[in-house]
């Protein structure tokens, strides 16, 4: 039995399109201006002077990012009236009967997964797609992405496969929440700190 | 920003009752009279200071239900006491109130045990303390960096001290009540309002000013107004000038032993000027800090 689901995000392959954030809109019918999945374009450098000559030295790829179903979920011990919870296989839900909307959560989670939802009047997130996992399924994230750059599976499971990376720029640091999360780096994102990369797109996230 | 001001109200308003309740209790439980020796007009002071304390707390919690967008579903708010410093922030809000209710009941009732009234007393201003402390670990939150430097923790202990010693003063002048203890409460406010001068100015003058934001981050940027921080120090530069200015006229002298303040209308006026200065400063500065951790999709 899985005891923590994770997802997997091939950074290397991502190009951007998008269709793992669509394909999450559409699964989780989600209202225009709310993402539980989102595509951040890192952006950053310029020119240096290498000798006589100026080449670029621009870093660019993208991170796809949604609730990393963290195993120490600081949504879940913020939450006043406990409406977060964990369940046994990992994954984390909001309970959106019992959430009072007071949005402390969206404070406290550094990878913004939550997200106020003025339909229901609480904030709401990724919940893994967790009735298409119960029923044999796959996250519709990872079943829509045409890079395969999105996998999913038991935590340890794809920590063997993949590895252990869990950060690049600008995931900030996991020690604070143990996020499920295994990520295979893009080329780029070694240079993106001392070329001051940033999040080019925060309009669209 | 702006649609923070629920949070605002709550944090200054709960601030300034805790203030209060320090400013006027704690000395009275060191240096305060009897209760046995008091005069009807003693009491009625008394009663006056806990039912300010006592409507404060009640309204910082009453504007805070505008920040719930279920607040009928807010009885189950202190479900989680285990993890949350926000179910701990209102436990500690609630005993507050009950021990200032407890307090105003006893007195109400005659009940003149010196040790019952001030350790009902005590008990009121250690748990003001923990609303407090709960109020700074609620938002010093190791995955917000922005909050979690000591700015924080100074920044709301300056505004308890400074509206609470500020508004204890002014409603000892406005009730022109008896002296319950020597000290002069306008020394400390004027001390309390130029230290968050100081420390706005020497500790962090770039608070708000530069874009605090780690690299490492998927918070969307701030854009908080920078004149927030200026407003901050002018408001509360113009308020210490009032506070010196009833300094420098004695007007804050005690005129007898038994009375603080004479009850003329001008210095009230003056020191409600004051007030309404300093308060505008904390109104400002709140805002500000609210401003510095914008929500994402707002």
């Amino acid at each position: 039995m899985v005891t923590q689901y994770g997802f997997f995000f091939n950074a290397a392959a991502c190009s951007g399109c998008k269709a793992c954030q669509v394909a999450c809109k559409d699964r989780n019918d989600l209202q225009p201006g709310i993402l539980w999945r989102r595509v951040y374009e890192v952006a950053g450098g310029g020119w240096e002077k290498k000798g006589q000559v100026w080449v670029p030295s621009v870093v660019a790829y993208n991170v796809s990012m949604a609730c990393n179903h963290c195993e120490k979920p600081v949504c879940a011990y913020s939450c006043p009236v406990k409406a977060i919870s964990k369940r046994d296989d990992g994954i984390v839900f909001v309970d959106t009967g019992a959430c009072i909307g007071c949005r402390y959560c969206e404070w406290a989670c550094p990878y913004t997964a939550l997200r106020f939802d003025v339909r229901t009047n609480t904030v709401s997130k990724c919940d893994f797609c967790f009735a298409a996992i119960d029923a044999g399924g796959t996250p519709a994230c990872v079943a829509s992405c045409p890079q395969r750059a999105l996998d999913f599976g038991d935590l340890a499971e794809l920590r063997k496969k993949y590895g252990e990376v869990r950060q690049i720029v600008p995931l900030p640091d996991p020690s604070q929440t143990e996020p499920a999360l295994v990520i295979k780096p893009h080329r780029d994102s070694a240079k993106a700190a001392e070329r001051a990369a940033e999040v080019a797109n925060w309009e669209e996230v | 920003m702006l649609k923070e001001w629920p949070l605002v109200a709550f944090t200054i308003l709960g601030q300034t009752a805790v203030g209060i309740l320090l400013a006027m209790g704690l000395p009275w439980i060191v240096m305060g009279t009897s209760a046995s020796t008091w005069t009807g007009s003693t009491t009625g002071i008394f009663l006056a200071f806990l039912g300010i304390i006592f409507g404060l707390l009640a309204l910082a919690a009453g504007l805070s239900f505008f920040h719930l967008h279920h607040p009928f579903r807010a009885l189950r708010v202190l479900a989680n006491l285990g993890t949350s410093w926000l179910s701990r922030e209102i436990l500690f809000e609630l005993t507050t109130m009950a021990f200032v209710l407890l307090m105003a009941g006893l007195i109400w009732a005659g009940i003149e045990t010196r040790w019952l009234l001030k350790t009902v007393m005590g008990m009121a201003c250690a748990s003001g303390l923990m609303f407090l402390f709960s109020m700074v670990r609620l938002y010093r939150l190791p995955t917000l960096p922005v909050w979690g430097r000591l700015f924080t923790p100074f920044s709301f202990a300056l505004t308890t001290l400074s509206m609470g010693t500020l508004i204890t003063a002014l409603i000892w002048r406005a009730f022109a009540g008896p002296r319950l203890f020597a000290y002069e409460l306008l020394d400390y406010a004027s001390l309390a309002v130029l230290f968050e001068i100081g420390f706005v100015l020497i500790r962090d003058p770039l608070h708000g000013l530069r874009i605090f934001r780690p690299v490492r981050s998927l918070r969307p940027p701030e854009r908080v107004p920078r004149g927030l921080l200026i407003g901050r120090l002018t408001f509360l530069g113009l308020g210490l000038f009032l506070l010196l200015v009833l300094q420098k006229l004695g007007l804050d002298a005690a005129i007898s032993d038994q009375w603080l303040f004479e009850p003329e209308p001008g210095p009230v006026l003056l020191h409600l000027g004051a007030v309404v200065l300093v308060l505008a400063a904390e109104a400002a500065g709140r805002f500000l800090f609210y401003g510095l951790v914008p929500r994402p999709g707002d």
